[in-house]
């Protein structure tokens, strides 16, 4: 009888201490599983709507700016927009290109001014970038050139304003004087990210750059490349050497992950998934060693009679250890299925923060979808299996340490 | 008509003398209602220009004109640059309306809007609505003394006034307040106004050109000059209200 058919069989002598065993290393992995899954979700959920909403996979801006890009003020834009994004689209790799101005203001609400900040686009540019259609709740999208207006929901509902309104209010100019504007809400949109359905309200480019004297300027460029997030850094070079080729100066293409510290940021949570892991994997090993050392002990005079009938010490730890890798393996199946049922499950429905975070002014999308892979199972499959060998150690050196003779007088 | 003061935006232009004030005997307060007094104004209509400059090297000039009652009403109507043409100031007693021709609109200036500066000068809406009266809301002391000048330190009685803490220098023969420093709760200077012409007209003596220069943005001022004023203008209360804001600036 081979080892791995002995180790099957002893397995199933007691179901219910092999059941455990099973359950905890199903629990750790389907555990890991769901955690790497929901973080990457997470974390990829968040670069994408950052690069989307905020940085683009490159942002042209001014020199000055890079060092503090969400903290612009107009007089820092850039100018001649339109030459640059001359420059800018006749380079192959950029799919699309949208001059961008952000700008605070504070709307007379019925129960006091409300701070908000209002983002004016060429909606027709925002394609693959904020995709604004997508968001629209009520009504439709501004025009490119017309005086409307697209509104947060919640900050619509605090306002008052309905579709068809008029909304008007003043905002600094480039210069520091107050420019008025008056605009028809055309549509709400609810974007799920909370501190946009809140406090932010688009308009269209021009009309924006006329009331914030900001003619044929922008706070920045932001851009959607060929190749997507990866290529940003590569294509950000190319984009700059044809700036600086076209004789502009003090202009950057910054590529996303070097826009503020957002990158750095989140970068961290990857190694912070690591981390549960190995504590999940903790939890799980001592109590894997546990069942496995009380079945070890259960076992006694067998033991000893194998090592009477010609077993030695290797045989012994391989057989222990042996038992416990099939009761990992199976333990790890389980959990793998568990736990890529339920993140593909919330991946397609999502886990939505939306209400435990309402009050908060998160700058990111408030419903994560996990995102399970294939490195995602490797990763978990790991951790059962490593689980299961390394609980088997010790308990196997105690049984290979049992003395036959004694072993066998052992109640 | 009774006698009405002038906007505290027109303190720093339009300090008149009257003859015959000045003694080598007066305390601080005393120095304080003359410039109080002095600054006491039935009513004008003037002409300006306002030049900003700004730490980029760029420069916007405005021009603008507008009537005064005292402390208690203006109006004032850009004149230039074309974008800001129409654009219409109301001062009521310390509330301060802003009408725009462009889109229709009026608006009350409230808020944190009246600490931000006119036109991106360093003038606030603020120092434009408060009264002036400095002799109501300052504790003063005299630092210094000549022949022709004298300097004193105020200290606000409520120190949520724009600046807690002016120093002043003024023009012993003119009354006129030729430099004035502005510091916030601190005591760190914020903003200085020094005058740089002072014409007469007739038996007054008027700032015409005044420098405001901002202590917190290096390399940032504003200089405010009357280029054309007459005095005791007959206006009716009904010249300063929101309709009239709405209506013209022309009267």
């Amino acid at each position: 009888m081979s080892i791995t058919h002995l180790a099957f069989r002893n397995t199933r002598r007691r179901p219910g201490r092999s059941l455990l065993t099973t359950l905890a290393i199903a629990l750790a992995v389907a555990a890991a599983t769901f955690m790497d899954a929901y973080v990457e979700g997470a974390v990829n959920g968040f670069f994408e709507s950052y690069v989307r909403i905020e940085a683009g996979h490159v942002k042209i801006m001014p020199e000055a700016a890079v060092d503090r890009v969400r903290m612009l003020s107009l007089d820092q834009g850039l100018t001649g927009v339109d030459s640059l994004l001359h420059v800018i689209e006749s380079i192959p790799a950029v799919k699309q290109a949208s001059p961008r101005i952000r700008f605070g203001v504070l709307l007379d609400g019925p129960d006091g001014a409300i701070p908000a900040y209002g983002t004016a686009v060429t909606p027709s540019r925002e394609r693959g970038l904020i995709e604004l259609d997508d968001w629209v709740s009520e009504g439709r999208v501004p025009a490119d050139d017309a005086d409307e207006l697209l509104i947060g929901y919640e900050l619509a509902k605090k306002l008052e304003l309905n579709v068809g309104d008029e909304l008007f209010f003043v905002a600094s100019t480039s210069y520091g004087g107050l420019g008025p504007g008056v605009y028809t809400v055309t549509g709400t949109f609810r974007s799920g990210i909370s501190q946009l359905d809140r406090r932010a309200f688009y308009v269209p480019l021009a009309p924006a750059q006329y009331q914030l004297a900001m003619e044929d300027r922008a706070l920045n460029i932001t851009l959607m490349i060929d190749g997507g997030m990866e290529a940003a850094i590569p294509v950000a070079a190319q984009i700059q050497q044809a700036i600086d080729e076209a004789g502009f100066e003090h202009i950057k293409a910054v590529p996303w992950q070097q826009q503020g510290s957002m990158y750095e940021m989140m970068a961290p949570a990857r190694v912070f998934t690591v981390v549960l892991m190995g504590l999940l994997g903790i939890i799980a090993l001592v109590t894997v060693v546990n069942t496995v050392l009380m079945s070890v002990m259960e076992r006694t005079r067998e033991i000893g009679a194998l090592r009477a009938m010609g077993f030695d010490r290797r045989t012994v730890i391989r057989l222990v250890m042996t038992e416990s890798a099939l009761v990992g393996v199976v333990g790890t199946i389980l959990g793998l299925i568990i736990g890529m049922a339920v993140s593909i499950w919330l991946g397609r429905v999502g886990i939505d923060f939306s209400e435990i975070v309402k009050t908060m002014d998160l700058p990111m999308n408030t419903v994560f979808y996990p995102e399970p892979s294939l490195v995602t199972a490797i990763k978990a499959s790991l951790l059962g299996l490593v689980i299961a060998v390394l609980a088997a150690w010790y308990p196997a050196r105690v049984a290979a340490r049992l003395e036959p003779a004694k072993a066998l007088r052992s109640v | 008509m009774k006698l009405l003061r002038y906007s505290h935006m027109l303190v720093l232009i339009l300090c008149v003398h009257i003859p015959g004030t000045a003694s080598a005997e007066k305390s601080a307060l005393d120095w304080l209602n003359a410039l109080d007094r002095n600054q006491v104004m039935e009513s004008a209509k003037y002409t300006a220009v306002m030049t900003v400059h700004l730490p980029s090297g760029q420069e916007r000039v405005f021009k603008m004109k507008g009537h005064v009652v005292g402390d208690q009403y203006a109006l004032m109507e850009y004149l230039e640059p074309p974008r800001d043409a129409g654009t219409r100031y109301l001062r009521r007693d310390d509330q301060l309306w802003i009408y725009f021709p462009r889109v229709d609109r009026t608006m009350l200036v409230q808020g944190h809007m009246l600490r931000e500066g006119v036109q991106g000068s360093d003038m606030s809406y603020e120092d434009m609505t408060q009264s002036s009266s400095w002799a109501d809301k300052y504790n003063a002391t005299i630092t210094a003394e000549t022949d022709s000048t004298v300097e004193i330190r105020m200290e606000a009685k409520d120190m949520t006034v724009s600046y807690p803490f002016r120093e002043i220098t003024i023009d012993k023969a003119r009354n006129v307040a030729t430099r004035v420093l502005n510091f916030d709760a601190s005591q760190y200077p914020v903003k200085e106004m020094s005058v740089e012409k002072i014409q007469q007209f007739g038996a007054r003596w008027f700032a015409t050109s005044t420098m405001i220069r901002s202590h917190i943005t290096v390399d940032k001022w504003t200089r405010f000059e009357i280029t054309g004023i007459e005095f005791d203008v007959p206006y009716s209360e009904d010249d300063f209200t929101k309709a009239a804001l709405e209506r013209t600036a022309d009267f």
